[in-house]
């Protein structure tokens, strides 16, 4: 009887030993899950790294690989993806697993703003993946990059392959027929400095142009109604100084005013370009 | 019966233990793991989630050493001082953990609190001891106290590659900060109000002084040709002549002030080369 009931207690004791440890690595993974799920991106980042810390089962380590990139993605932190991406490109995972990582780490590199790297991380596809097709995300991707860099030419290249390749029922319109034109922040400054307002008016902003000729022109006209009077001290101290801050302030003010013209204009165009392909691949 | 279900509880009780112990240094290991991964702030969460009280002193502090370390390193530095006092003296690195809770301290302007934890401290070779003594040195410079930085000074031998430029630079500061001449908030004023700028070029504010002696004197041209041209009771005369008085009490305002603004400037530069020669030493001897 004694016995019995010790050989039971010890049998018990390590079935629930192994069975804890069991359920334990599958906590992880539940856990990890419902802090996602409940928006605690952070500690559910560290959950899916304990993962990674304590498994060696590649489908485990793949599981928590996505989970912790989706949580970095959640909480902005692209530049970091990118890097924990790129340090799991060397493991020896399954080549389809392989490629989705380089589809994220290219993902997370165009999010994060570095469109040169995700051009080169494209250029890489066909050496690292050789047999396998890349995802036709990589191509948008490759497409909104080169329109991020003004480099129209090639993202109309890239661009009328993908529409192509994708042979849609109802043919798109070719938005790369009227690419931005960029305005040149060079030619502002110089409109500015000969023609005040005019710097204003080429970046396409009439009220200021306006109001920089109306003070420009009040300065002068102070200055000579001031030097006519005999007013010589007011008509440099105030006449001139009021013409020439306003000036010199409205030759930096056009260059700006281009520049912001110029985004403004990729910004729209990368927008029209980025829904068609997104309608394309939804199709 | 009674003989066996002792020794099986005996057998649960020393597996528990084990277990604890095993899953208490997989949190370590995790949170190196981290750490070595550049993910401090992760590290941080898993080592501040740890329960202590089933600890024993030696793992707590290797715990409490650890979180310091990782808060250290992303300049949580009120955390990092809590986490390294409470390393206990039994722990290989307690000198370590009070050096640099010491730092932390000095760095947040603790400086009080910085010194007498060095001073507790009972050191075991000379080395160490003239480390301390630049510390105390270094904390008695950022507290203006030049008395007690003497005594610290008398300990430097100039003959430790690893301090060795640190102790004369030391020195340096000390002659630096002592030399510093206390320019006169009053004097700044009257020369200002002389001379619009001057106060701010004598407060050692050069291009101040231009920048403000421009609009000064040219608001007093155009006062004078007011008066000159349309008389006292002008409008154009009362106009600029209001102006130019704000201006040329704002610049006298400015001058009293600038002195002042000026000397911090110049402790704040000094602090910040006195705490970076502490810290050199710091990590060359300790890492």
């Amino acid at each position: 009887m004694t016995i019995r009931y010790c050989l039971t207690c010890i049998s018990l004791f390590v079935i629930f030993s192994i069975r804890g440890q069991d359920v334990r690595r599958q906590d992880f993974l539940v856990q990890a899950d419902s802090l996602y799920q409940a928006g605690r991106y952070f500690d559910a980042s560290i959950a899916y790294e304990r993962i990674l810390f304590e498994s060696s089962d590649p489908s485990r380590q793949l599981i928590a690989i996505f989970g912790k990139t989706r949580c970095l993605k959640q909480e902005g932190r692209y530049d970091q993806a990118m890097t924990f991406l790129e340090n799991w490109q060397a493991y020896p995972f399954p080549d389809s697993s392989l490629a989705e990582i380089h589809y994220q780490q290219a993902l997370c590199t165009y999010l994060g703003g570095h469109f040169e790297n995700v051009l080169s991380l494209v250029d890489r596809w066909p050496y690292e993946h050789g047999g396998h097709r890349p995802t036709p995300m990589l191509d948008v991707l490759k497409i909104l990059a080169l329109n991020e860099l003004g480099r129209w030419k090639e993202a109309g290249d890239a661009y009328h392959a993908f529409v192509t390749q994708r042979a849609p029922a109802v043919m798109p319109a070719d938005l790369y027929l009227r690419v931005p034109r960029l305005k040149s922040v060079e030619k502002a400054q110089w409109l500015s400095q000969f023609i005040p307002g005019a710097g204003q008016f080429y970046a396409g902003r009439p009220g200021e142009a306006i109001f920089s000729i109306l003070v420009q022109t009040a300065g002068i006209w102070f200055a000579v109604v001031s030097f006519e009077q005999h007013y010589y001290v007011s008509a440099w101290l105030i006449g001139a100084a009021l013409f020439g801050a306003f000036h010199m302030g409205g030759v930096r003010r056009a260059e700006v005013l281009v520049r912001q013209y110029n985004r403004k204009k990729m910004l729209a165009f990368n927008e029209a370009v980025r829904e068609q392909l997104v309608s394309l691949l939804q199709q | 019966m009674k003989k066996v279900l002792v020794w099986l509880l005996l057998f649960l009780s020393f597996y528990g233990v084990r277990a604890q112990q095993f899953e208490f240094s997989k949190e370590l290991r995790f949170a190196q793991y981290l750490q070595d991964k550049e993910a401090v702030p992760e590290a941080i969460r898993v080592l501040d989630q740890v329960d202590t009280t089933m600890l024993s002193q030696a793992q707590k502090d290797s715990l409490f050493y650890m979180l310091g370390w990782a808060a250290y390193s992303v300049r949580q530095l009120d955390k990092s001082i809590g986490s390294f006092l409470k390393v206990s003296p039994d722990f290989s690195k307690y000198d370590k953990s009070r050096f640099f809770a010491a730092y932390c301290q000095a760095f947040q302007g603790r400086r009080d609190s910085a010194s007498e934890g060095l001073q507790q401290l009972t050191l075991p070779d000379s080395t160490m001891r003239e480390l301390r003594s630049l510390q105390l040195a270094g904390i008695a410079l950022l507290k203006r106290d030049y008395k007690a930085f003497l005594p610290q000074q008398l300990q430097f031998t100039y003959s430790s590659y690893i301090f060795e430029k640190e102790e004369r630079r030391m020195q340096l500061y000390y002659d630096k900060l002592k030399g510093f001449s206390h320019k006169s908030p009053l004097l700044a004023g009257v020369y200002s109000a002389l001379v619009p700028g001057l106060g701010k070029w004598y407060a050692g504010k050069k291009k101040q002084g231009i920048a403000a002696f421009l609009p000064v004197i040219s608001l007093a041209a155009l006062t004078y040709e007011a008066y000159r041209k349309d008389g006292v009771k002008s409008a154009r005369f009362i106009g600029f002549g209001t102006l130019f008085t704000i201006f040329y009490i704002g610049d006298i305002w400015g001058s009293t002030l600038s002195v002042k603004i000026r000397r911090n400037e110049f402790y704040k530069e000094y602090d910040n080369k006195i705490l970076f020669d502490m810290h050199i030493p710091l990590r060359n001897f300790f890492n």
